[in-house]
């Protein structure tokens, strides 16, 4: 099998990453944060190691501030409620994903309203489509990193800067980006930093993080409200959240194996490099591109791109994008077809109606896996 | 035996920071549950001696200290 679906999640997982998770379960699986015995403490222990790796991949000097959800979407959801309230409008870029879009949506109901501002790799372009949309009433700008469906990789330094300026809270969604492209949320300047631990940390399945910003350091986190109330572990007789992060924000059991494998992840892909990891996922990424654009009756969507996130977008004429699929699945080659939960940058790329076909890839991936796709398509796009 | 003394902190997590904070100034410290504040208390286990330092340090790091600390004699 070939799988070429990594920007839904990465696979297979490093044998660290695997080891992790197991160990975990076998030796020291107690509820984190909840009893002092020794379980408990080691899990702890375990949980705060995880939170200490995160914090120095985003170039953060607060653990305490990762916050950790179940999955990216989790962590939006739990960064946009925490911040939003009626009244407030939202700016979301043209490239978001559902993970984004609804929430934000869902929210209407509370008087929060949004607009949608061009994403584009062109930074004068993308604040001339924030000054436009700036209102009165504007209090947070969402970016999307690096998309998920195309190369698209938006500016965040730049939008960083205009939220400063503006004075409105911003939060990165880098989904796509964490583990491939180097972010320092100091420098960027966002409140918050929401990713999955599942894709390119190659941790499993089973938990995402929302890393705040300085500015909700100890009781400051009480600015946030809380997505979910439950039990916290600390201040047990109160009806209310504790104020401090992340506690104040993670109600129930944390999903320590997965938290042991994400830091597992971290540690490998740090070992190696993002940068380095980017650079040859770009390149498996072009390799396709020109390929597939060599054959007839196959359109990739914004080629001069690919390189930036590893991902290529493309569709065959007269062949549906799921059909497409379906038959690179029957020659043991796995990619995603329709709109991949990202309506809105498809509408901003232009694909037909269907969507496309997306193969993404990982650090596991050869040029033989490359080899393999275009060999299919050829195969494929002969059939009609 | 030496008597310990618990440092008391908002949270687990902070505890946890607190720990290796301490670690890396020469103080050994523990995470530690108590039943302060009607229960479900954080905070750190150390050797009294140590209590006076370690706030010191613990609040120079950013991490917020509660006033009432407990001994407990003899452990450790």
């Amino acid at each position: 099998m070939i799988y070429l679906d990594n920007a839904a999640t990465t696979f297979p997982k490093p044998l660290v990453v695997t080891d992790a998770v197991s160990e975990c379960l076998s030796d020291y699986c107690g509820n984190p944060g909840r009893a002092g015995h020794a379980l408990s403490v080691r899990a702890a222990e375990a949980v705060y190691s995880c939170r200490e790796a995160i914090a120095a991949l985003f170039g953060s000097d607060c653990p305490e501030n990762v916050v950790f959800s179940g999955n990216a979407t989790g962590a939006l959801n739990l960064a946009l409620h925490g911040m939003l309230r009626g009244g407030d409008h939202v700016l979301i870029s043209g490239i978001e994903h559902n993970a984004v879009l609804r929430p934000v949506h869902a929210m209407l109901g509370e008087g929060v309203t949004y607009s949608v501002y061009p994403a584009s790799p062109d930074p004068d372009e993308v604040i001339r489509g924030l000054e436009k949309r700036l209102r009165p009433d504007t209090r947070l700008v969402v970016a999307c990193h690096a998309s998920n469906i195309c190369g698209i990789v938006l500016p965040l330094a730049e939008i960083g800067a205009f939220c400063e300026k503006h004075r409105l809270r911003f939060v990165a969604d880098v989904s796509q980006s964490a583990g491939k492209i180097p972010i320092n949320i100091g420098e960027i300047g966002a409140d918050a930093i929401c990713a999955p631990g599942h894709k390119g940390l190659y941790g499993p399945p089973g938990v995402g993080f929302v890393l705040f910003g300085d500015k909700y350091r100890g009781e400051n986190g009480k600015k946030l409200r809380p997505l979910l109330s439950g039990g916290s572990g600390s201040r047990s007789k109160e009806a209310e959240m504790p104020p401090f992060l992340p506690e104040r924000l993670e109600a129930g059991t944390l999903p320590l194996p997965a938290i042991a494998g994400l830091e597992a992840g971290i540690r490998a892909v740090a070992a190696i490099g993002p940068e380095r990891l980017a650079e040859y996922e770009g390149e498996l990424a072009a390799k396709s591109a020109d390929g597939l654009g060599d054959i007839p009756g196959v359109r990739v969507w914004l080629p001069g791109l690919v390189r930036e996130n590893g991902i290529v977008l493309f569709t065959a004429d007269g062949i549906p994008p799921e059909e497409v699929a379906r038959r690179l699945d029957g020659r043991g080659i796995c990619v995603r077809a329709g709109y991949h939960c990202a309506p809105l940058a498809h509408k901003t790329v232009g694909t037909p109606e269907g969507g496309a076909v997306r193969a993404s890839f990982s650090m596991y991936n050869t040029e033989n896996d490359v080899t393999a796709l275009l060999e299919a398509m050829k195969e494929i796009v002969s059939e009609r | 035996m030496t008597n310990t003394c618990i440092i008391r902190t908002e949270t687990n997590t902070l505890a946890l920071k607190g720990k290796k904070l301490l670690g890396t100034h020469g103080i050994r410290a523990e995470t530690a549950r108590t039943d302060a504040a009607g229960g479900c208390a954080n905070g750190l286990r150390l050797p009294c001696e140590s209590v006076g330092e370690a706030r010191d340090i613990l609040l120079r790091g950013g991490i917020p200290v509660l006033t009432d600390e407990k001994t407990e004699r003899g452990k450790r």
